[in-house]
């Protein structure tokens, strides 16, 4: 059992964990309350002896002080006692806030370590968004709490005996008066505290399912969106939140109920000093002065008496909610913490044996009476459905232990032995790879991300920065495994095998397509830039499909904007109007006048775009098929000019911006509108003229200049240097045949290949036979002694026969099991033929 | 090419002649004005019937392939139409196009001109003349 396992109640999570800080945050509060008490006896003294005192002059530290003197004495002491109690408070927080957010971490990290110890059978039924409710918004405000769990009540409560004491120390019976409501309060609020620590529970689970079927919503697009089921879900949704809202009100109301009760019993102790004192006063029985003193006291007293009752209203609310997201992350058969840290394992070698697993329907699982890959052997199997086979691989690369039956490699059986055992002995390739989120060189370089050697990264509540680093930088990669010395030489490999695997081409497409980074700029502008001088030299094979960048003259290919500009500003952006919301460059544009020329042609581009939706109407399907324009932009158009009675009165500020936009982004080929005659493509012509001046130099823009590289534009645009034309787009394919060519000449090649290694990659972005691909190099490059295939036709591009050859030529002694529908394209040769019947069983076709 | 000047061709069409002038912008703003050098291919025969081409300017060469290699079916002009049939049948193009010389085209994508037919009964009628005369015409080459 880990640590993590074993956090009983929030107090003991909080004192098992911060034992050490604890005890100087106790430390501290203890050094406070003389500060306290002196802090209230010097200004006794001050208005007793200073002021009202008659025996001067007084010594003190061997000094004789008169009365003005003994008075500023005790001012400075007051302020410095003054300065110390708040220097104390100041560091007590910060250690409170530090603690807590430490805390907070560890307890995130526990809470996402146990969901990587779930059992397969829990992680089925897991619920995504409720666990990452619960893991990040649930205990959120935990994290203000933590820190305070111990310390608070003490240094309250220590302040209440300071203020108490003093009152005592005037006069016993005011002193019990003035606690007198005290323990009624202390028994009331628990018991109406009680009922809201429950709302609270129903609103974490409310606020859980909540989150779930948000989640849900997003991941549903496609059946929500062919079934038009909308607004079932947004009234399921509805329905939550008036839930969550009806039971947040009625936590309000006993909040305030509580809160209520507690303001009018704290007043009742005065209310008592004032009767009763006052009775005693008047009938001699007690001194003025006194009543004063305490009723001042009783002042004081009541701070801390607030914290302590809002300290035991958070530690209820707080201890529930603790209990309950524990709750929700424990499961039976939890794995143990070794087996998922990184432990070193037994090498696992010899033949996978899989025997006596029964049909699991639920899973999809066929029932294995025995699957016997030995080293070296190549295995088909073939039949039942992709579930069916899917489930059989599954059950093999040890993911999904069966309940019954066996799983072994060269006879050791796989049940508790370390995922990093089993990973370095076998990989799997599904069907329906995962994508990490990173570059196409950490989804490659998965397999070999193995701990160098400690444990760090994992302990719970781990030092910042040992998170496993987001590329494939050491110490995370076991080159090794890969059975290379470095980087470079894995490098290397990777490129061999996206060769071999047909992903080059992706990976040549991707670098094309990404924006260098920052970091990467220094060392990639410089290929980039011969580049781009080897196409300007090919101007004879491409000159004719573009049409260059030149300072002299407008690029009828290029947006309205980048021609004002003869520049664009460095940050990317999806469309030039985006650009418009900076408030610097709108300045800019304002101060050239370019702002008049670019509402003038947005009004005249409206008013066409208006005319297309008089002429069609709202609801046609020719509107998404307007070349430039979308929909919205068109029917916006139209909507404009019948708000402003067709132009003639002024646009209003927001309706000017998105005609501004609209004027940006136009393209003369491109979207066609006879909106830039002649003459107005003089006027930009005159106003980049006087744009450049301020542009240049300008870290925020980058020319069009022929040895600018643009940090916005993409690797092809930046290589290029000039914009595709557009009415020549139909042999565009010449272009990029002639952006190959030139790399070869440049033997940049490799080069591109790896800047295409570091593009980034996101879920649903990357095509599936790619992602496929990615997997199956993945698996590849930790060389595996054993290797599961799920085969798709578009795993190798020349076929599923060249993509056996290629494994067999890379991994010559693994044990191969290919899962495919029909084995027809795959020579299985000496390979045995495990089949899934009509029955639901693996029998074996050797 | 300006959105005027390939509003000029369409309005000496027949097919599209009928149409009123913001009728007339809409079929050209939702197609792609596109330029071919001489020689250089449109479409190839087998191609699917994704778009029908108005030429706005030069000749465009209609090809079959035959044993002894391509041979010219014929020759269309600038305000004529060229693809509508694949477009309209859903079928893979039955000749091959190619600019005879520098051209310049207005493509429509199918669902553009299955939406104008959809919208304006005008063109659709324009079309069915159209299919009509060529029909007559291959019926009295037959005949």
């Amino acid at each position: 059992m880990m640590d993590s396992d074993r956090e009983g109640t929030l107090v003991g999570f909080v004192w098992r964990h911060s034992r050490r800080e604890q005890c100087l945050l106790l430390l501290l509060t203890a050094l406070s309350f003389p500060v306290v008490y002196l802090s209230l006896e010097v200004p006794k003294l001050i208005i007793n002896e200073a002021i009202s005192g008659g025996s001067f002059p007084v010594r003190l530290g061997g000094v004789e002080l008169g009365r003005i003197g003994y008075l500023m004495v005790l001012s400075i002491a007051f302020l410095l006692l003054v300065v110390a109690n708040n220097g104390i408070k100041w560091l007590i927080n910060v250690g409170l806030g530090i603690c807590g957010e430490r805390l907070l971490r560890r307890l995130r990290f526990a809470l996402t370590e146990r969901v990587v110890r779930f059992p397969m059978k829990r992680l089925r039924s897991l619920r995504q968004g409720e666990t990452i409710q619960s893991i990040m918004g649930e205990i959120e405000p935990l994290g203000g709490f933590f820190g305070e769990v111990i310390v608070t009540p003490v240094f309250q409560l220590g302040l209440f005996a300071v203020f108490l004491g003093f009152i005592f120390v005037q006069d016993v019976w005011l002193g019990l008066a003035a606690v007198a409501f005290y323990p009624v309060q202390t028994i009331l609020v628990p018991v109406l505290q009680a009922r809201i620590v429950a709302l609270n529970r129903a609103r974490a689970g409310n606020a859980r399912t909540l989150a779930d079927r948000i989640g849900t919503l997003l991941q549903l697009t496609a059946e929500i969106r062919s079934h038009g089921t909308a607004p079932w879900h947004l009234s399921e949704i509805a329905g939550l939140l008036g839930e969550n809202a009806a039971i947040r009100e009625r936590i309000f109301r006993r909040k305030y109920t509580i809160k209520f009760l507690n303001n009018f019993l704290s007043q009742l102790t005065p209310f008592l000093l004032f009767s009763i004192g006052g009775y005693l006063v008047i009938r001699g029985a007690l001194d003025l002065g006194a009543l004063v003193a305490v009723l001042a006291a009783c002042k004081e007293l009541a701070g801390p008496w607030r914290a302590l009752l809002g300290y035991v209203q958070r530690l209820s609310d707080f201890s529930s909610r603790y209990r309950f997201v524990q709750e929700g992350f424990r499961a039976d058969g939890m794995l143990a913490g070794r087996i998922v840290a990184g432990a070193a394992g037994p090498a696992l070698h010899g033949p996978l044996v899989v025997e006596d697993v029964p049909a699991e329907p639920p899973l999809d699982r066929p029932a294995i009476p025995r699957l016997e890959l030995p080293a070296g052997g190549t295995a088909i199997l073939r039949g039942g459905n992709l579930a069916n086979r899917g489930a059989v691989l599954r059950v093999a690369a040890g993911i999904d232990p069966p309940e019954q039956g066996r799983v072994a490699i060269g006879g050791t059986s796989l049940e508790g032995v370390p995922h990093g055992a089993i990973g370095a002995a076998l990989a799997l390739v599904p069907e329906a790879p995962g994508l990490i989120p990173g570059s196409i060189r950490t989804n490659l370089v998965y397999g070999l991300l193995r701990r160098a050697g400690t444990e760090a990264g994992t302990g719970a509540g781990a030092a910042p920065g040992t998170g496993p680093a987001a590329d494939a930088a050491a110490p995370w990669v076991d080159h090794a495994a890969a059975g290379v010395a470095g980087p470079e030489a894995l490098e290397a490999r990777i490129l061999d095998l996206a060769g071999r695997f047909g992903l080059a081409p992706y990976l040549r497409a991707a670098a094309m397509d990404r924006r260098l980074t920052a970091a990467e700029l220094g060392a990639w502008s410089g290929p980039l830039m011969r580049l781009r001088h080897e196409m300007a030299a090919q101007k004879a094979e491409i000159g004719d499909l573009v049409e260059p960048w030149d300072a002299a003259r407008f690029n009828g290919n290029g947006t309205l904007l980048a021609n004002l500009l003869y520049a664009l500003p460095t940050a990317p952006a999806a469309l030039p109007a985006a650009y418009l919301q900076d408030p610097a460059l709108r300045g800019l544009l304002r101060r050239l006048g370019a702002d008049r020329l670019l509402l003038e042609i947005g009004r005249a581009i409206a008013r066409d775009l208006a005319e297309i939706a008089g002429s069609i109407g709202s609801g046609s399907g020719i509107l998404d098929r307007v070349p430039g324009f979308g929909r919205q932009d068109i029917l916006e158009a139209a909507a404009i000019l019948a708000r402003s009675d067709d132009l003639r009165r002024a646009p209003s500020r927001r309706e000017a911006a998105w005609l501004m936009g609209l004027a940006a982004n136009f393209v003369q080929t491109r979207d066609k509108l006879d909106v830039l005659d002649a003459a107005a493509q003089a006027r930009v012509l005159a106003l980049r003229a006087r744009a450049l001046p301020l542009i240049r130099g300008s870290p925020a823009y980058a020319t069009f200049d022929a040895e600018t590289y643009h940090p916005a534009r993409t690797v092809a645009e930046n290589i290029l240097h000039a914009r595709r034309r557009f009415d020549r787009r139909s042999a565009w394919g010449r272009i990029d045949q002639a952006m190959e060519q030139a790399i070869s000449a440049q033997g940049l090649g490799a080069e591109i290949l790896r800047l295409g290694l570091d593009a980034p990659v996101a879920a649903g972005a990357v095509p599936a036979a790619v992602l496929r691909r990615i997997a199956l190099l993945r698996g590849l490059l930790k060389r595996p002694r054993i290797l599961l295939v799920a085969v798709t036709p578009d795993l190798h591009p020349d076929g599923e026969a060249a993509l056996l050859r290629e494994i067999r030529a890379l991994l010559p002694e693994a044990a191969l099991l290919l899962a495919v529908e029909r084995s027809g394209g795959i020579a299985p040769g000496p390979a045995t033929v495990w089949e899934i019947d009509a029955r639901g069983r693996m029998v074996s076709r050797a | 090419m300006s959105l005027g000047s390939a509003m000029e061709v369409l309005r000496r069409m027949p097919l599209f002649g009928v149409l009123d002038e913001s009728r007339l912008r809409v079929v050209a703003m939702t197609g792609d004005v596109l330029s071919y050098l001489p020689g250089e291919r449109i479409a190839e025969k087998g191609d699917s019937g994704d778009a029908a081409f108005v030429i706005l300017e030069g000749d465009v060469e209609v090809l079959i392939p035959t044993d002894a290699g391509e041979r010219r079916l014929t020759t269309l002009h600038a305000g004529e139409i060229v693809g509508e049939l694949a477009v309209l049948t859903g079928n893979p193009r039955n000749t091959a196009l190619a600019a005879a010389g520098e051209i310049r085209l207005l493509r429509i994508e199918r669902e553009v001109v299955l939406a104008l037919l959809r919208e304006y009964p005008e063109v659709a009628l324009g079309v069915i003349r159209i299919i009509a005369e060529r029909l007559e015409a291959v019926n009295a080459r037959s005949a």
